[in-house]
């Protein structure tokens, strides 16, 4: 803490003070309610001068010619004041969310919401902080319209799937383009970044709004802005949080030991019990649960510290988190620290930002279908069976060295001896200098470089004593990887006003280039007890077993791109915006590297019009008109779509093998979005809200043409072909409810529909395993059988065809249309009331009209797995002639000619599952201390309060938990936590 | 004044700009460092020859002679799961090949698919090297050209042939109506060009015309693809050419060609007689009668994942009865065979005491137990065999040299064999049953039967509860003899015809 403490110190040294020809003005600066507002910004001829201390007072200095200040307060609206001569006392109104003088954050620049005709969503920022999710992205589910998060682990860390307006690309990326402080930075890879320093959140939707990143911004832009320093005393905040996970509700029931030993003895007693040995082991009813699940505490600091004065702010803070999971041995342990400084001297505006993290994640498999995967080790193993054998406290190991009785290895060994670690040191550093040329006012001239650069190591180990891993003695592998990135924003711009006229102007060009390599090994022969590479055996031709894998490689891509952005104002009504631009990727052929983009937009403040300022009804107005392209260049075919020579071997000597096709011709996939949006206030600002419609296309989508292997040996062709179309609705409100002195209730909700279709293919119907891609349906649509019942005669499961009819046999070809997993109604309602110093809010989210395909249930349904344990329902089989039921008989033959053959069908709609969810994603209690009661402490603001995530769930869903990715629910999933932590902020 | 001054700032932010388009070379023309170009490669005769070798490699892909967990194997151990050599066990299959042992594979199934590109692979890389050869030959490295490109027109015959022999509904020779499929010389990336399946006669002409190429060529080389001693031979050499030769003659019917060359891919690689040579070419301790292997190195892969996982000892597939037991006294295999030693370990289930034969031919090299081993293409036990098939087909005079072939081989492998006296229909069958002994595991069944009886009867487990599946016998009428084509396939070119019946 001293040493923070002095690097504070080292940095205040860097302010300095101006003075010239000027007066002096003193003042004060309050809420509304005359509460002292500290840290307020005094601007005058455009220029930060000052700002208020603790008490709200300030002091400044401003040239004699001065005539006006600029007041300004996050979170409060603008108030221009006249200089009297005299102390000013100044109160400020609270802004309301989504309000008129509101700023948003497009990029490098800020404009003001009024004027701006793009579509963006900001995100609460304080609902982001206190979250404590230990990859951010989590935090912004319900939190936007028009913005999907659905999280597919609740490993602590994960990142979540994050989908603004839909999937627009069938086979490249549908991941958000996420910017902080100006430059890019890794997406889906968060678990060193902490959202505590997050200032502002800003989601940028349509074509104007991710105009700065057209050559990126086809899947919407995530730009976030770190905390800046307030000028003002120095000011030290600590939060702190601790708490607890664990396991929701699991919706998947399995068989108990009693259970399985009968459906066992009904299946022909296949490991031969005894009446005896079956008895015992009826009576067993070992929990895998308790035995790999756990309660995961959950602990987060951080200190930071904002201060310095008109000319030169900082803010600066060191965070740490430890979070475990609900899994036995997983978790996340994250150290961050950052440090943001602005200067202002003369005409110079400089600034850095800076941050490390360094993150620990413990984690195990998951989403897969592996037999030593711990996870699916949970539902598979009898429950008959234990990890340790109760006599000698041993891992039992009856089925040979690792492995259960049924051959199904022992997920304890495997949780408890394995080891899988991911160790990430991330660094993003920006920094900007800005030029205000003396000579012309409003012409200024910027530039932006930052670097992200990441380093990874992931490490997994495989004891020797578990299942498999003999034949080797275990194995290590490790494998380091780098990604540095730098991004490089130069601008010059224009802006003035000239009477009614309002010009704003910029000419950009912006390079971004990336950089990775990686590095690993896989080592075996671990002989002596290690687990790490001290228990290494050096393999040799007379141990050939143990010689090592060792494998690298890297890659690289770039963008260049020049644009300008022109705004234009008239009156305060009237708003236009015109972006054009050219980028260059490296990601496509030689031919088509470079593409045009453009949009435009206008907005209307017709609550400014005569005609409106009359109407008592709309105390704000807009209507907002957009439309233009972007681009995406995640491209399915990877850096370069040129043919490839990829390097194998033989025999011991190195080769070469055809390794991509290429495509010389490869180019951008194109989205055109166009976006229609009304903003709108009433019943004097307490009802607000946001409707925007919009229809985005994305044309030239990448596209692997299939091709026949026969002439390259290859299946399939980088190309660009067909489109689709998200299209949909976004609506926010905020209301106040109730808005009094002592007792206000706001209610605000989300709600968006988006309809994803697919227009046009090379090859339409393009059926791949569980989905089928056809022209007119969404992506992820499923396709499967009908599932019919049961035969009550012979016990055949039975199948509906196209024609209605019901079938004993399986075919594809009866495969029909059942819905997609991608949820086209989301959204999230919260309302918050407050009560004197207390807050109460609740966060209820949802995700509707989706279905998953529940592979997880697949996997213990199948009668052919019954040496390990199955899904409770299948002891209600079919066994005799006129049982009615709705599972089939377990044998598939003929039953000696008397019934069709009955093979187990999977692809079939038994599986197909309601994903629907409401979820109550977070409620939060808290209580604030009044300043009078703190006054003698010495602490300036103290808050404490209790949140808890997840804690309510409701679905038809059968598994841990709804909220999954993807058209299938593959197995081995990790639930999301149930959280519950106790927080505490406390302001000195 | 103002106007000057804004258009200096606008030249300096134009200069500004230009510098940064400078760097469009660094940041825009970007080419991979970890691959190689292939619009300028191969551009030697060592990168020629690098490709030869990517071609072999191409022959571990999982599909052809590699495995993945319960699946693959293509032409190693897959004919014999379809065929009445295995069966799947009930308590231990994954049933990850389910579609295919129970011969309800169609064409969407994806190890068809499989099937069907992965020998493909192999053909591109044969006409990478084949196209750009010619260009870096010159006098003094002819013997090295040779050498190359007869391995590689031997490696697109075999290719071609393995992709007949699951594909074509038939393997007569002179069909001009039977279809085989498109026989490519020509590496061509393209979305346009549609090829149609070429009759059986004209394949077949194909094929022999690119064997007589490599046999005319690996007889003229700078030095023998394989080393004089060793454990393994990883290269096609004349012999394995002439091998292939035999094989592809016995498919066609072709019976003295069939016999000529089986003695010409005898040459110098006598039957292996004892157990530890005989053992040795599983385990690469010995390279025995091995003509040529596929070489699979440590940790890559192994034929054997689809029936026997080593490293957990689980047995998807085991052996059927009729072929070998636990006891070793009934069977075709019994324990006095040296064949039963090098083929079969007794691998309880796990949790169980049970003795059960496992296929532990693939089960690792020397004494480890990690499915890492090599896959033996030709060897000379198949060659005696084919000659006698071949010389028992042809009848007459020619059946005393069949005989002959078959009490040697028998005598080679079965302790205190006493040789036989057979003829006719007899001697045939004799051979036929000594095939199965002797290719057992090695990717032959399927297709014998194919070519021969055209009938599959499952044996004694098929259908209880040891093995439950839902079908144990195949028609010779029935549509599955010949693989569809996939459905991938036939969407992207709509030329290539689908099998009757599918």
């Amino acid at each position: 803490m001293r040493k923070f403490l002095s690097l504070l110190g080292v940095l205040m040294l860097f302010i300095a003070t101006a003075s010239a020809q000027n007066k002096t003005v003193t003042g004060k600066v309050t809420e509304a309610n005359g509460t002292p507002l500290s840290g307020a910004t005094i601007k005058a001829n455009g220029r930060a001068v000052g700002a208020t201390n603790a008490s709200g007072d300030f002091t400044i200095s401003v040239p004699n010619a001065t005539t006006s200040i600029v007041v300004s307060s996050i979170g409060f609206n603008d108030r221009t004041v006249t200089l009297t001569g005299s102390a000013l006392t100044i109160a400020l109104t609270a802004a309301d969310a989504n309000s008129v003088s509101e700023v948003v954050v497009t990029g490098y620049t800020s404009i003001q919401r009024k004027k701006f005709s793009g579509a963006i969503a900001t995100a609460p920022p304080e609902e982001i902080r206190k979250q404590p999710f230990g990859s951010f992205d989590q935090a912004l589910q319900g939190q936007a319209a028009g913005v999907s998060v659905v999280a597919n682990s609740g490993q602590p860390g994960a990142f979540a799937q994050v989908r603004i307006r839909g999937n627009g690309s069938i086979s490249g990326g549908n991941v958000p383009l996420y910017i902080m402080d100006g430059i890019e930075i890794s997406a889906a890879d968060f678990s060193s970044i902490n959202q505590g320093d997050f200032e502002r959140v800003e989601l940028l939707k349509d074509a104007v709004a991710t105009a700065m990143y057209g050559s990126r911004g086809a899947n919407g832009v995530i730009v976030i802005t770190t905390r800046r320093g307030r000028a003002g005393t120095l000011q030290l905040n600590y939060d702190a949080q601790v708490g607890w996970s664990t396991l929701p509700e699991d919706r998947l029931v399995m068989m108990n030991s009693d259970q399985k030993i009968t459906y066992e003895l009904q299946r022909g007693n296949p490991y031969g019990w005894t009446p005896a040995e079956a008895d015992s082991l009826r009576k067993v009813n070992f929990s895998w649960k308790d035995a790999l699940f756990q309660t995961g505490m959950t602990h987060q600091h951080q200190i930071s510290a904002s201060g310095g004065n008109a000319n030169s702010k900082f803010f600066a803070s060191l965070s740490y988190m430890d979070q475990e999971g609900i899994v036995r041995t997983t978790g996340l342990k994250r150290y961050t620290a950052r440090i943001n400084v602005d200067n202002t001297v003369k005409n110079w505006r400089f600034g850095v930002n800076l941050q490390a993290g360094f993150s620990k994640l413990k984690q195990t498999g998951e989403g897969n279908t592996f037999l030593n995967s711990p996870l699916n080790a949970v539902r598979w193993s009898n429950p008959y069976e234990r990890d340790r054998d109760p006599r000698t406290g041993e891992f039992q190991q009856f089925g040979g060295p690792g492995y259960l009785i049924s051959g199904q290895p022992n997920g304890a060994m495997e949780l408890f001896l394995d080891y899988n670690n991911a160790i990430q040191l991330k660094t993003v550093a920006t920094s900007y200098l800005e030029f205000h040329f003396p000579f012309l006012k409003g012409l200024s001239a910027r530039t932006n470089w930052g670097i992200d650069y990441t380093n990874n190591e992931t490490t997994s180990f495989n004891d020797p004593r578990t299942a498999g891993a003999q034949a080797r003695q275990g194995a290590l592998s490790r494998n380091t990887s780098w990604n540095f990135r730098y991004t490089g924003t130069t601008s010059l711009n224009y802006k003035q006003n000239f009477g009614k006229h309002e010009v704003e102007g910029g000419l950009f060009t912006e390079v971004v280039k990336n950089d990775s390599r990686n590095f690993g090994f896989t080592g075996y022969g671990f002989t002596n007890g290690f687990n790490n590479e001290a228990g290494l055996t050096q393999g040799s031709t007379a141990n050939a077993n143990f010689i090592p894998a060792i494998g690298g490689g890297g890659t690289r891509n770039g963008i260049l791109s020049y644009f300008g952005i022109f705004n234009y104002g008239y009156d305060s009504k009237y708003y236009v915006t015109f972006v054009g631009r050219r980028d260059g990727s490296s990601r496509f052929g030689v031919n088509n590297r470079f593409a045009n983009f453009g949009s435009v937009g206008v907005t209307w403040v017709a609550s400014s019009e005569k005609f409106m300022e009359n109407s008592k009804f709309f105390d704000d107005l807009r209507i907002r008109a957009s439309i233009g392209t972007t681009g995406n260049n995640l491209t399915q075919a990877g850096d370069f779509p040129i043919p490839i020579l990829g390097r194998s071997t033989y025999a011991g000597i190195s080769g070469w093998s055809p390794g991509s096709p290429g495509n010389l011709d490869y180019r951008w996939e194109t989205n055109r979005t166009i976006n229609f949006g009304i903003d709108f206030a009433i019943l004097k600002r307490r009802l607000s809200g946001t409707i925007e419609l919009y229809d985005r296309k994305t044309m030239d989508l990448f596209y692997a043409l299939p091709i026949d292997p026969s002439i390259s040996g290859f299946g399939s062709i980088p190309s660009n072909f067909g489109s689709l179309r998200n299209r949909g609705i976004e609506f926010s409100l905020r209301g106040d409810v109730i808005k009094t002195k002592d007792f206000n209730w706001s209610i605000s909700a989300n709600i968006t529909y988006n309809q994803n279709r697919i227009l046009d293919l090379p090859q339409d119907s393009v059926i791949s395993g569980l989905t089928i891609l056809k022209e007119g349906k969404p992506l992820n649509t499923l396709f499967l059988v009908p599932f019919a019942g049961v035969n009550p005669a012979n016990g055949n499961a039975q199948y509906q065809k196209r024609d209605k009819s019901i079938t004993m046999v399986y075919t594809p070809a009866d495969k029909v249309y059942q819905g997609t997993s991608d949820a086209p109604w989301f959204g999230g309602i919260t309302s918050s009331w407050s009560y004197k110093g207390f807050d109460l809010s609740a966060q209820l989210n949802f995700f509707l009209n989706r279905v998953q395909y529940n592979n997880d249930k697949n996997n213990v349904t199948n009668p052919t797995y019954f040496f390990d344990n199955m899904w409770v329902e299948l002891l209600k089989e079919w066994r005799n002639p006129g049982d009615i039921t709705n599972i089939p008989r377990p044998s598939s033959g003929t039953l000696g000619g008397t019934a069709p053959a009955n093979p187990y069908q999977s692809q079939t709609t038994f599986f197909l599952e309601d994903a629907s969810f409401w979820r109550l994603r977070n409620v939060t209690l808290g209580y604030t201390f009044p300043a009078s009661m703190l006054a003698k402490t010495g602490i300036r603001s103290a808050r404490v309060f209790i949140q808890g995530q997840n804690w309510w769930t409701g679905t038809k869903y059968q598994s841990f938990d709804p909220e999954a990715t993807g058209s299938s629910l593959v197995g081995a999933q990790y639930p999301a936590l149930v959280q519950t932590t106790i927080g505490l902020n406390v302001g000195f | 004044m103002y106007s000057k001054i804004i258009k200096n700032t606008i030249v300096a932010f134009a200069a500004f700009t230009l510098v940064q388009g400078c760097s469009k070379k660094e940041v825009i023309e970007l080419t991979p460092e970890f691959s190689l170009d292939a619009l300028n490669n191969p551009s030697s005769m060592r990168q020629v020859e690098e490709v030869l070798l990517g071609a072999y490699g191409s022959l571990r892909a999982a599909d052809y002679y590699g495995s993945g967990s319960g699946t693959g194997a293509g032409w190693a151990l897959m004919p014999d799961v379809l065929s009445d050599n295995l069966y799947e066990v009930t308590t231990e299959t994954l049933a990850n090949s389910r579609a295919m042992a129970d011969w309800i594979y169609n064409s969407n199934t994806g190890q068809i698919a499989g099937l069907y590109s992965a020998p493909y692979s192999t053909i591109a890389h044969a006409n990478i090297i084949l196209r750009d050869i010619d260009k870096f030959t010159n006098a003094t490295n002819q013997g090295q050209a040779n050498r190359i490109k007869g391995q590689a027109f031997a490696l697109r015959a075999l290719a071609h042939f393995d992709l007949f022999r699951y594909f074509a509904t038939n393997y007569d020779r002179n069909s001009t109506t039977l279809l085989a499929m498109p026989y490519t010389k020509e590496f061509t990336v393209s979305t346009s060009l549609k090829p149609s399946r070429s009759n059986n006669k004209d394949y077949y002409d194909n094929i022999f015309a690119d064997l007589t190429q490599a046999i005319t060529l690996l007889g003229n080389v700078d030095q023998q693809p394989n080393p004089a001693t060793g454990l393994v031979r990883p290269y096609i050499d004349r012999n394995a050419a002439y091998a292939l030769q035999a094989r592809v003659n016995l498919y066609a019917g072709n019976w003295a060609d069939a016999a000529t060359a089986a003695t010409n891919a005898l040459n110098g690689r006598p039957l292996a007689t004892t157990q530890s040579a005989f053992t040795g070419m599983y385990k690469q301790t010995d390279r025995g009668e091995l003509i040529w292997n596929v070489q699979f190195e440590a940790g890559q892969s192994s034929p054997s994942f689809l029936v026997f996982f080593a490293t957990s000892n689980r047995s998807y597939f085991r052996p059927a009865p009729e072929i070998a037991t636990a006891a070793g006294t009934s069977g075709l295999i019994q324990s006095n065979d040296l064949r039963y030693q090098a083929y079969f370990t007794n691998v309880p289930a796990a949790g169980t005491t049970t003795p059960n034969l496992a296929v532990t031919k693939y089960r690792g090299k020397n004494t480890l137990v990690d499915g890492n081993a090599n896959f033996p293409v030709f060897r000379s036990g198949e060659m005696v065999l084919i000659r006698a098939e071949a010389n028992a087909r042809l009848g007459g005079a020619n059946e005393v040299t069949a005989l002959a072939d078959l009490n040697n081989l028998r005598a080679a492998r079965i302790s205190g064999y006493t040789p036989e006296v057979l003829t006719g229909t007899a001697l045939i069958n004799a051979i036929a049953d000594e095939r199965r002994r002797e290719m057992f595991g090695e990717g032959h069944r399927f297709f014998d039967l194919k070519r021969t009886t055209r009938q599959i009867t499952r044996g004694s487990v098929c259908g209880t509860s040891i093995s439950a599946a839902g079908q144990c016998t195949l028609a010779p009428t029935a549509r599955e003899w010949a693989m569809p084509i996939p459905e991938t396939v036939r969407n992207a070119n709509p030329n290539i015809a689908q099998n009757p019946g599918y």
